[in-house]
């Protein structure tokens, strides 16, 4: 048995993969071969064979009889347009069946024979044949009774639906209106199969480039729509699925307050697992409130303590790490007897998880460093501040660690540092390290981009000065 | 009398931001770019290759995510060492949606790395 497994993401994946409401299935228009029972084709040629010797009325039975004929060619070659068995290709048998039918003349009762053929089509993997059978479908029933009559709506639903699984642009376009206002017209809620094709439509008009303000206000429409004829059963999954689709709406428009007061809704609803990180989290959290409360010296003395608990946990780690590397060469060295394979996988992984612990501690140490320097800053103590940089920009290493935001954020407090000592050069010198570092990762319109520029405009003009 | 009353005025939030005047950057209102909800990710499946030839590693990408909430871009930071596992990991991952980072309450552009751990057993 093989199982897949992922330590940051299992936990969250696991919950998504139960209630995964995915749009409709990519796979749906991709035609695919299917066992039939032996002889079904010859005795739907028979029929197609009888119903040819029938004069008149009968036509209508012979348009039945290619359509049976045409689905299960279609099924049994796994392509529309493969002729087998001495029989015509499916499309072409479709086509002589969809002729017979258009010579009928309009009737409510015709297209709904042509709407079920057509779903049958579309439910075996046959989108291009069954979209012909619904598009006969909705214009045989416009004609006969109009094109906002309920069955005519239907029939346009299904239509939809095949639009999207074919991904046709033009044809979701042209239905999704007909949708929507079904859809505000509806008074009962969605059930299964319409609240994925209101997912799809929502996906489909969200996922369009550009951003253009009228797909997105179709996709928030939609979205609020469904979700208010989802609602009568609050439990659903797609419930919550459509809710973090219109909060992407929301952050799309750029209405970011909106999307954060909807986000922060739904993720109350579902239980964050503890890491052991949180206890550092908390600390830090407390940090930035009493610094935020504009209280710096008791926020000094927090981030002092922080720092020591810190100094304490890199020093365990880095002694656990020596122990582990000595005892690794150790185990290697061994000889009389030679270490077997297992004693030295484990003391490799030993080993391993000893300079994981070492690094982190290395980080957190570095950060907490960072911040005790940005409160000096803060509190005019430049030399401790400067100090206190330096060590932490020592511990957070070169630029292809993942630590970035920390490493950047403190070159730059240093270069305003230097600057505010009036040594320009090595603030010229940092201050474009950050700036070389974050305009890929944040682009222009970033504020610390955009101070990192000013600083350097700023150092510049000393510098010439 | 009233010109130097007037440039005082005027001067004294210059001075103010001209100065040292230097608060905590750690401690302002950040929020980090994140994926909205994994509710939305597609599991990424284990490719048939790589189950063929038993691959496993750990894989860590990196998504620029826009103001917008949009993926601006998407990369292979660090690789698990096999092409399938980080290519089928980036698939799913990317079809993923976002949530922008922000700074005092405004969303900017900003990377986020997500790490997948491959595991057979």
């Amino acid at each position: 048995m093989k199982r897949l497994s992922s330590p940051l993401l299992a936990l969250l994946l696991a919950a998504a993969v139960g209630h995964a409401h995915a749009a409709l299935d990519a796979t749906a228009c991709k035609p695919r071969y299917t066992a039939l029972t032996p002889g079904a084709i010859q005795e739907a040629s028979s029929r197609v064979a009888a119903a040819r010797s029938q004069p008149g009325e009968q036509q209508l039975v012979l348009a039945a009889a290619l359509a049976d004929l045409a689905l299960l060619s279609a099924r049994q070659n796994g392509a529309p347009d493969i002729a087998t068995d001495g029989n015509p290709a499916p499309t072409e048998l479709l086509r002589q069946a969809l002729a017979i039918w258009n010579a009928a003349g309009p009737s409510a009762g015709l297209a709904g024979t042509l709407q079920t053929r057509g779903v049958a089509f579309f439910n075996s993997q046959q989108c291009q044949l069954g979209r012909e059978l619904l598009e006969s479908a909705l214009r045989l029933s416009s004609t006969a009774a109009g094109p906002n009559h309920p069955a005519s709506v239907a029939i346009a639903h299904d239509l939809l639906r095949v639009g999207l699984a074919q991904r046709d642009d033009a044809l979701v376009r042209r239905l999704a209106p007909m949708a929507k206002a079904s859809l505000d017209a509806r008074r009962q809620p969605l059930d299964p199969q319409d609240e994925q094709t209101v997912l799809a439509l929502v996906d489909f008009f969200y996922g369009q480039p550009g951003d253009r303000q009228e797909d997105l206000q179709m996709a928030e429409q939609l979205a609020q729509r469904g979700l208010a004829l989802i609602s009568a059963g609050s439990a659903s999954s797609a419930q919550r699925v459509l809710s973090y689709r219109l909060a992407s709406i929301y952050y799309a428009q750029l209405r970011y307050a909106e999307a954060e007061t909807l986000r922060a809704r739904l993720d109350a609803g579902g239980a964050q697992p503890s890491t052991p990180r949180d206890g550092l989290l908390r600390q830090r959290e407390e940090l930035i409130a009493v610094v935020r409360k504009g209280e710096l010296q008791a926020a000094l003395g927090m981030a002092r303590t922080m720092v020591e608990q810190r100094q304490q946990a890199f020093d365990a780690s880095r002694q656990a790490l020596v122990q582990a590397t000595a005892a690794e060469a150790q185990t290697k060295a061994q000889r009389d007897p030679a270490p077997d394979k297992a004693a030295l996988a484990q003391a490799a992984r030993t080993l391993a998880q000893a300079r994981t612990w070492h690094n982190t501690e290395t980080f957190w140490l570095a950060q907490a460093r960072s911040y005790l320097g940005e409160i000096q800053h803060a509190l005019g103590e430049l030399d401790g501040a400067a100090a206190a940089y330096e060590a932490a920009l020592a511990g957070f290493g070169d630029g292809r660690s993942g630590n970035w935001k920390d490493r950047t954020r403190t070159r730059s407090d240093l270069a305003i540092l230097y600057r505010t000592r009036g040594d320009a050069a090595r603030a010229l010198a940092l201050q474009q390290q950050v700036l070389d570092e974050l305009l890929p990762l944040l682009g222009e319109d970033h504020p610390d981009v955009k101070e990192a520029r000013a600083e350097l405009a700023l150092l510049r003009k000393l510098q010439k000065g | 009398m009233r010109f130097p009353l007037c440039l005082l005025v005027l001067l004294a939030p210059a001075v103010a931001a001209a100065g040292n005047a230097y608060s905590p950057k750690f401690a302002r209102d950040e929020l980090p770019a994140q994926v909205l909800s994994f509710e939305l990710c597609p599991k990424p499946a284990y490719p048939k290759s790589s189950l063929r030839n038993e691959e496993e590693g750990t894989v860590t990408l990196r998504f620029t995510v826009g103001a917008n909430g949009r993926l601006l871009s998407q990369q292979v930071a660090r690789s698990s060492g096999f092409r399938d596992l980080d290519r089928a990991a980036q698939n799913a991952l990317s079809q993923c949606y976002f949530r922008p980072a922000s700074i005092q309450g405004r969303p900017v552009q900003a990377p986020m790395d997500i790490q997948y751990r491959w595991v057979i057993d």
